[in-house]
């Protein structure tokens, strides 16, 4: 229930702007303040992104449902001369679950990262400035400042992957983390061109029209009264969507994702393909539906084929890997094709499917590289081959390993099956064909999960395996963290159905 | 008198050489200090004469205008910080080290004057002035062959072009009569003007003009020049003479095309093709370079494209543009600043000169490679930093225009840019130094660091809070009104 007194809302107005400054401000402090060690700027860290933490469940759970909209944020104008440019913040019922997944996998990322002992500090500075980022491009309530800010959640990639990642070296194949690192900056950020050029293009219209602006709620109206002609929401709209769409990983363009995932630190894995992967969905769902639903509708069919080939071109791909942390990447490009055809199908079950398999494959992709981040910090590899039976030596993380996977592969009671039977539910209503390569893909999945438990969790383990230590207290604490997330909203969906609901029904007027 | 400030930076010069006949060697510094308060002195004294004020002098030769006010105010910031960056420099590695400071200044007016210029010859003086000033202070490693080839290469491009500037001036003073801007223009304006003698000279000022600026066919001098010239100069060239030619240029534009409709409409599809090419070129063959200063100049050259680009929307109906351009100029400003007082820092007592002997730099100077990192990250038009912001800013002007395409274009290019710029922060993060300790000898003392934070915290600042800037920035709009 909101509260209706102004203080009140001052106050979540000023946390908005907190949850963003916070990191921010953390993250400069790092750089200025000489001689930190690597364990008190973890601290540090970690305590900030408990208080972020806080804010977004505080703000999630004030959000509310009943009235939905836009609610919490301020504007203030920024660049009045020439370019009309407000800093405005403010959340929907889809940001919600976002700026929530975004806290919990921060935290999560900032507690498992005890492993940085080389240049900490340069290490949490980046870190605080990629959580800080992704805050702010989900809190934005205009166009320039989510680019700004989705541009600054991509600046640190390079850095954090080529400096603390780690290279794959398997004799035939071999990647190193600088080529890792090169790859997905300069994808994201030739994708981030093509936005860059979309959100111009639709300024320039405003201004042509009088009424120059970057303010989403004033862009939509002015969709609404029809100023964007289809010609031109056409070709905007095919910008934002492979703009988007690439950083979301959609096929073909999805090769960044699994070198880059696999070469960055657990950390940096967890924050990037549980968090802004989703980013690019949330960008096509929020930006480009609402402010370009002619555009939207014209290209719906091509984002759903290029949906269905990630699913099934990402469980098939996913199945030849022999690098568990490959799978991993794979299995992400996979999942993130169930929400470009659940956004794909412009009806309020899919669009909510599709946020809700945002959220859940979010922590459930984190889990799984914490886990894979705590099997190879140990067993110092990741080739499926050489690790066998680790249940007998790291119960913890084979337990929740399976709980991952198992969520991952769709069973009821997990929040994959919610999300995942909504899209179905929203897909078959477009076409049949595509609703049923969707379930083959659902089974692929199951396939190579399985197997993957079967080969590297259960079964004889390997001598040299024997000995090695479970999950250290962190792990422990942040993997029974996910999990339960995992089983809380597959038991009890409604818990974020409600508030995903609200934002898509507001989407779904301007359809 | 609204010439003051030329006059007293004129004597401040004279001061400086003076001073040097008089200081003894190993205190030359002192020469440059004297030189850096004089100057600071001289920015008050510009503010308290000239600001505000709008007024042709000496038969409408010269206007002092808020225009030529900003401009001096740039041009006197960079002479400052340009001294306090080669101080360590100079001290190592160069003789008649108190004429170093003399000829700054000295370019310094040259570059105030051409600014305010509103005719051909006065411009031509002051630009050869600037020029001269130039050629020696590239030379100036006398025994360094690298800078005695890239001298000579640069007095013979630049006399070059400069003769073909005069060349058409004289040809559009053989069909015009008057070397004035005002007079040029409406002649030129008349409706079906075609006479082939003045097109064929405001084409070949245009080429004299684009040597200058580096503009691509014209390039080909930069990347050897800034390799060659102590890496001061050529920051200052980078920065100081760059922002002075674009002055120049749009106010050669803005008195001399403008008015002239048709004109401009063909001049401005020129303009367009080159900055493609200037983009493209200059970003393209940075890719494959493996000196730091020849990587910085081509992507200076790669800069002087995008803000063609800007040049290239003058007189569509939106008000924007100057400004636009001259924040952009500013921006671009402060983060080569940071760069490059960065990497003299890295160099300047050692011959470090390829990019990966930047290798562990990281490890052994922690806060020069963040500057370097910050810089690169700024240039590459990646936010909070003012490159973001100067790039969004320009583009959606340029887009407001009429030219959405070649803003596309120009934001790939500065897509490509970051690939090379990530090649140096890797080189400088990730690389694996050959030798253990290989950076121990740097050495920074206080000037040099004074330039570095100062240029960090404004390369911030301006990217999160531009706006008094810009508003400052938006009273020069005028000037297209």
């Amino acid at each position: 229930m909101a509260v209706d007194c102004e203080a009140m809302n001052d106050f979540y107005n000023i946390m908005a702007f907190a949850i963003i400054a916070l990191p921010l401000i953390t993250s400069l402090g790092f750089m200025v303040v000489p001689n930190l060690a690597s364990r008190t700027c973890w601290l540090i860290s970690s305590i900030v992104s408990l208080v972020t933490f806080g804010i977004s469940v505080l703000l999630f759970v004030s959000y509310d449902t009943m009235i939905g909209g836009t609610q919490f944020g301020f504007t203030v104008p920024w660049m009045s001369q020439g370019i009309n440019i407000t800093f405005g913040l403010g959340l929907t019922g889809i940001s919600a679950s976002m700026v929530l997944l975004n806290g919990i996998v921060l935290l999560g990322a900032c507690l498992i990262s005890t492993d940085i002992e080389t240049r900490g500090r340069d290490f949490y500075v980046l870190l605080l400035a990629l959580g800080g980022g992704v805050f702010g491009v989900f809190l934005s309530s205009d166009l320039f400042f989510f680019f700004l800010f989705y541009e600054l959640a991509v600046l640190p990639m390079y850095l954090l992957i080529a400096v603390w990642g780690s290279s794959t070296n398997f004799g035939s194949f071999n990647r190193s983390k600088e080529y890792g690192a090169m790859k997905l900056m300069m994808v994201l950020v030739a994708a981030s061109v093509l936005i860059w050029i979309g959100i111009i293009a639709i300024y320039v219209e405003t201004y042509m029209n009088g009424t120059p602006t970057f303010v989403f709620d004033e862009l939509r109206i002015l969709s609404e009264s029809g100023l964007f002609s289809s010609g031109f929401q056409n070709w905007v709209f095919l910008c934002f969507m492979i703009g988007f769409g690439v950083l979301s990983g959609l096929w073909p363009f999805h090769t960044w994702s699994p070198d880059g995932h696999v070469a960055a630190p657990t950390g940096v894995s967890m924050l990037h393909a549980g968090v802004l992967m989703k980013l690019g969905a949330f960008g096509i769902i929020q930006i480009g539906i609402v402010i370009l639903p002619l555009g939207a509708q014209t290209w719906m069919p091509l984002l759903m084929v290029l949906g269905i080939v990630n699913v099934i071109y990402g469980a098939v791909s996913a199945m030849s890997q022999t690098d568990l942390k490959y799978i991993i990447g794979y299995s992400s490009v996979s999942h993130m094709g169930y929400v470009l055809i659940g956004a794909a199908t412009l009806n309020s079950i899919g669009l909510s499917g599709a946020v809700l398999q945002m959220f859940s494959h979010g922590i459930m992709t984190a889990l799984m590289f914490v886990l894979v981040g705590a099997i190879y910090h140990r067993a110092h590899t990741r080739d499926i081959y050489v690790l066998n039976g680790l249940i007998k030596t790291m119960p913890h993380i084979c337990v929740l390993f399976i709980i991952a996977g198992f969520a991952s592969l769709g069973l009821p009671g997990l929040s994959g099956f919610i999300a995942e039977f909504l899209i179905f539910l929203g897909v078959i209503k477009i076409s049949l064909w595509i609703a049923a390569l969707a379930v083959l893909g659902a089974a692929l999945t199951a396939v190579y999960i399985l197997r993957l438990i079967a080969r590297t969790i259960v079964g004889p383990v390997d001598p040299k395996l024997e000995n090695l230590p479970d999950a250290n207290k962190y792990e422990k604490i942040v993997s029974v963290a996910f999990a339960s997330i995992l089983i809380a909203v597959g038991v009890w969906p409604a818990l974020l159905l409600d508030s995903i609901n609200v934002g898509i029904s507001s989407i779904m007027s301007v359809l | 008198m609204l010439l003051t400030p030329e006059f007293v930076l004129a004597g401040l010069a004279l001061l400086v050489f003076t001073a040097d006949l008089i200081i003894p060697e190993g205190k030359k510094e002192w020469v440059g200090r004297i030189a850096v308060v004089g100057l600071i002195g001289l920015l008050f004294v510009t503010a308290s004469t000239v600001m505000g004020i709008n007024q042709p002098v000496y038969n409408n030769f010269l206007l002092v205008d808020h225009y030529s006010f900003v401009f001096k105010m740039i041009f006197i910031t960079v002479g400052i910080i340009t001294i306090l960056m080669s101080e360590e420099f100079v001290k190592t590695n160069l003789t008649s080290q108190g004429e170093y400071y003399g000829l700054v200044l000295l370019a310094i007016l040259g570059m105030n004057i051409l600014v305010q210029s509103q005719e051909f010859l006065t411009a031509y003086i002051s630009l050869e002035l600037l020029s001269f000033c130039l050629y020696v202070l590239v030379g100036y490693s006398k025994f360094n062959p690298k800078s005695n080839e890239a001298a000579i290469k640069y007095i013979i491009f630049g006399t070059f072009s400069s003769a073909i500037l005069l060349y058409g001036l004289s040809m559009v003073y053989s069909v015009v009569g008057s070397t004035l801007y005002s007079d040029i223009a409406q002649v030129l304006s008349t409706s079906g003007f075609m006479d082939p003698v003045a097109m064929l000279g405001i084409t070949f000022i245009m080429i004299g003009i684009a040597f200058k600026l580096g503009i691509v066919p014209f390039h080909s001098w930069i990347p050897d020049v800034y390799e060659g010239a102590p890496i001061p100069v050529t920051a200052y060239l980078a920065i100081g003479a760059k922002i002075a030619a674009f002055a120049f240029l749009a106010r050669v534009v803005i008195g001399v095309m403008l008015p002239a409709e048709e004109l401009w409409s063909s001049w401005k599809i020129i303009f367009a093709i080159l900055a493609i090419a200037t983009m493209v070129i200059g970003n393209g063959i940075a890719i494959v370079q493996t000196k730091v200063k020849r990587m910085l100049a081509y992507s200076s050259i790669g800069h002087s494209g995008v803000l063609l680009s800007g040049i290239v929307v003058f007189g569509s109906t939106n008000g924007i543009v100057l400004e636009s351009l001259g924040y952009y100029l500013v921006g671009y400003a402060v983060t080569s600043v940071a760069v490059f007082s960065a990497i003299t820092a890295v160099t300047y007592n050692n011959n470090i000169e390829l990019i990966k002997d930047f290798a562990g730099l990281s490890d052994e100077k922690p806060l020069l490679s963040a500057s370097i990192a910050i810089g690169l990250f700024s240039l590459a038009g990646l936010p909070l930093f003012v490159g973001f912001t100067i790039k969004f800013y320009l583009f959606s002007s340029i887009s407001i225009g009429g030219y959405l395409w070649l803003a596309g274009i120009a934001v790939l290019a500065s897509l490509v840019s970051l690939y090379y710029y990530l090649i140096m922060i890797k080189s400088m993060y990730v690389d694996v130094p050959e030798q253990e300790r290989a950076h121990a000898d740097i050495t920074v003392r206080w000037p040099m660091w004074i330039v570095i934070i100062l240029s960090i915290l404004m390369t911030i600042a301006l990217g999160i809070y531009p706006d008094p800037l810009v508003n400052q920035l938006n009273e020069i709009s005028d000037l297209l009104k």
